[in-house]
């Protein structure tokens, strides 16, 4: 079990959302960096992922026919900070001259869990224990592993459709918008939510429980938890709209 | 020192990029100087290279200009002009297979290396290293035999070979390398402190039978020669009469293991053979039984007194092919084999074992991809996990597996 407690460690200005490789590649084949920009900007949420995630995501896009062509929009997403990287630039202005300290402590921690659960899935819940972070990924059985084992990971663990959800919520996406990435990650065979496969968005949404919410807008989703490791975190615009601001 | 390491080991950086499952060009800025090795990547790097973390992150590595003072152990032989990239590559695949294999025990909290040195020690113990090496080779054989579990009855051990191999703790790859002749080889892997013997048989136009004997080889060199060699090379055209006496002792090891006095007797005497009229059915009789080759059985029933040279040379000749496919399904073609054991086993087992990394491929043994879905089943792995693993995308995975997982796992 770790020995770390990130809470006692890192208590980052900015809220840092860490992401597995798996909701990653969503992202990207649905082509909706744009949440992230947007998060980034209206909630101060800054996306990253860890240098092994980078690595498999490249490996990912050129290798996997369904990703293939989208290499370019991974990149850019990387060099306009987007998505940012955990390494000594990303968090030198958030531990200052400790940055490298930190480094290892990630390193450190991502060896050990990588005994359990695959490279990027280990250093991108070790980045996420040490930092405090919250991890973005829709591999449950990792999460499960991990817990089981005793590991104290910082909750909720958001899934592509939490984000979905959300632009859906704060007016970002439409409900047709969100029904179609439904229906392209389906045509696509990657796997939606329970709650959105089989289902269209509008049918599905009342039986999913937001994980991520806007705590300015109405509730949407579930009210109940309906699964393990259902947690909701609230954000809050950084600048708040002007009531008359249209969405 | 990545730079003169990976020069010296003669691996193209392309291949090696894509063993550790990087992009080719993130590799080179690694080789280059431009940009440090990250963490995420050393655990499997120091195992595949065979070199420790240490020197793989030395700034100023002290070599010559041909890199081969700086060949980690285990490449400096493979440098070898007798050796193929795809040889090369190949090592490399089954050395990765090998890290993989290893954190898969640990996660089984199993430690088969502990058996393996128990099981070789007790072999070497019992061997006289003055004797001659064919005696060596005999009487190491007989212990293995007991050992090892394989022992059974006076019958043929074929097809307890893999298995018995597997649970005394070496690996076992049987796998096609069409563009190499390198017929058997072993070699160690898994991580320092924690190593155990790999055991390789080409199954690029070889049988069963001849394979048998090949990985038997293999295990006598894993007994006497790993310690001092760390990769022993066979080769398909070596002559027919052995000088060197590591080879002299695999030779015999391997034969007594697979065709020991005993088992001669108890098919003679079952079959009511008459070894100086001696007919091609006879023969292919005896091979089905025995589960060796045509020229082992031969030697072994010269070496045992049963024919004498002129009746072994006679009898060579013999072609017994079409009645040995009777008899045995051993030697039938793959094709042969799936069509007429389809839907006896899984279908994972034929067809989805292989593996590719960049263009070399390996066909993953059936014992550890069950063992990965087993634990994957029972939540000890993640999915992703599973997918490494067994060297494949989680794409590729779970279009091969899905339906193996169960929906806890899922």
């Amino acid at each position: 079990m770790s020995n770390l407690q990130g809470s006692e460690l890192l208590q980052p200005k900015t809220l840092v959302i860490i992401f597995d490789s798996s909701v990653v590649l969503q992202i990207i084949a649905t082509g909706q960096f744009r949440i992230l920009r947007s998060l980034q900007s209206d909630f101060g949420v800054q996306s990253a992922i860890v240098p092994a995630v980078e690595s498999e995501v490249s490996v990912i896009v050129e290798n996997v026919p369904k990703f293939r062509g989208r290499r370019e929009q991974f990149k850019k997403a990387l060099r306009n900070r987007t998505l940012a990287i955990v390494n000594r630039d990303f968090l030198a202005p958030l531990v200052g001259t400790a940055a490298d300290s930190w480094i290892r402590q990630i390193d450190a921690e991502g060896t050990r869990l990588y005994d359990f659960v695959d490279r990027g899935e280990a250093f991108t819940h070790a980045a996420s224990i040490v930092l405090n972070a919250l991890v973005a990924t829709n591999d449950t059985t990792a999460v499960s592993r991990l817990v089981r084992q005793g590991e104290t990971l910082p909750s909720p663990t958001l899934r592509f459709w939490d984000l979905v959800v959300f632009s859906h919520q704060v007016g970002w996406l439409s409900e047709n918008d969100c029904d179609a990435i439904r229906q392209f990650l389906d045509k696509i065979g990657e796997r939606n939510h329970p709650c959105f496969s089989s289902h269209s968005f509008q049918d599905g949404l009342p039986h999913f429980y937001a994980r991520l919410t806007c705590s300015e807008e109405p509730g949407i989703g579930a009210a109940e938890t309906q699964e393990k490791f259902d947690e909701r975190i609230a954000l809050t615009r950084v600048n708040p709209l002007p009531p008359e601001a249209p969405r | 020192m990545l730079k003169q390491v990976i020069e010296a080991t003669r691996l193209s950086p392309e291949f090696c990029a894509s063993l550790l499952r990087v992009p080719a060009e993130q590799f080179r800025l690694w080789i280059d100087g431009k940009q440090p090795i990250p963490q995420f990547v050393i655990p499997e790097m120091t195992v595949v290279l065979g070199i420790s973390e240490i020197n793989l992150l030395a700034k100023n590595p002290a070599g010559h200009a041909d890199g081969g003072s700086l060949a980690p152990a285990i490449w400096f032989k493979l440098r070898s002009e007798e050796l193929s990239d795809a040889d090369r590559e190949f090592v490399g695949l089954v050395r990765r297979l090998g890290f993989f294999m290893a954190q898969l025990e640990a996660i089984r909290g199993t430690r088969s290396s502990r058996t393996w040195r128990a099981v070789a020690q007790s072999v070497l113990e019992s061997v006289d290293r003055s004797a001659p090496p064919a005696v060596q080779g005999r009487d190491a054989a007989v212990n293995f035999r007991a050992a090892a579990n394989l022992e059974h009855g006076k019958t043929g051990i074929g097809e307890l070979i893999r298995p018995r191999l597997r649970q005394v703790g070496a690996v076992v790859i049987e796998s096609p390398v069409p563009k190499s002749s390198l017929e058997g080889c072993c070699f160690s892997i898994g991580r320092e402190g924690d190593l155990r013997p790999c055991v390789f048989a080409n199954t690029f136009k070889s049988t069963w039978f001849r394979r048998n004997e090949t990985l038997l080889h293999e295990v006598c060199h894993a007994i006497f020669d790993l310690e001092n060699d760390p990769v022993s090379l066979d080769f398909r055209e070596r002559p027919k009469t052995a000088t060197d006496l590591s080879e002299v002792r695999a030779r015999a090891f391997a034969q007594e293991c697979l065709v020991p006095r005993t088992v001669l007797v108890h098919y003679t005497n079952q079959f009511g053979v008459q070894w100086q009229c001696l007919t091609p059915q006879d023969t292919a009789k005896l091979i089905a039984a025995i589960h060796v080759e045509q020229t082992t059985l031969l030697r072994a029933a010269y070496d045992g007194g049963f024919i004498s040279e002129d009746q072994r040379q006679k009898y060579l000749a013999y072609d017994c092919s079409s009645a040995l496919r009777e008899m045995s399904y051993h030697a039938w073609t793959t094709r042969e084999f799936l069509r007429e054991q389809a839907g006896e086993s899984p279908k994972w087992i034929a067809q989805n074992r292989g593996t590719t990394v960049g263009t070399r491929s390996l066909r993953l043994p059936a014992g550890y991809v069950k063992q990965v879905i087993d634990t994957l089943n029972i939540g000890e792995i993640s999915i992703g996990k599973a997918a490494e693993l067994l060297m494949m995308d989680r794409y590729t995975f779970a279009e091969r597996f899905g339906d193996l997982i169960e929906p806890v796992a899922a």
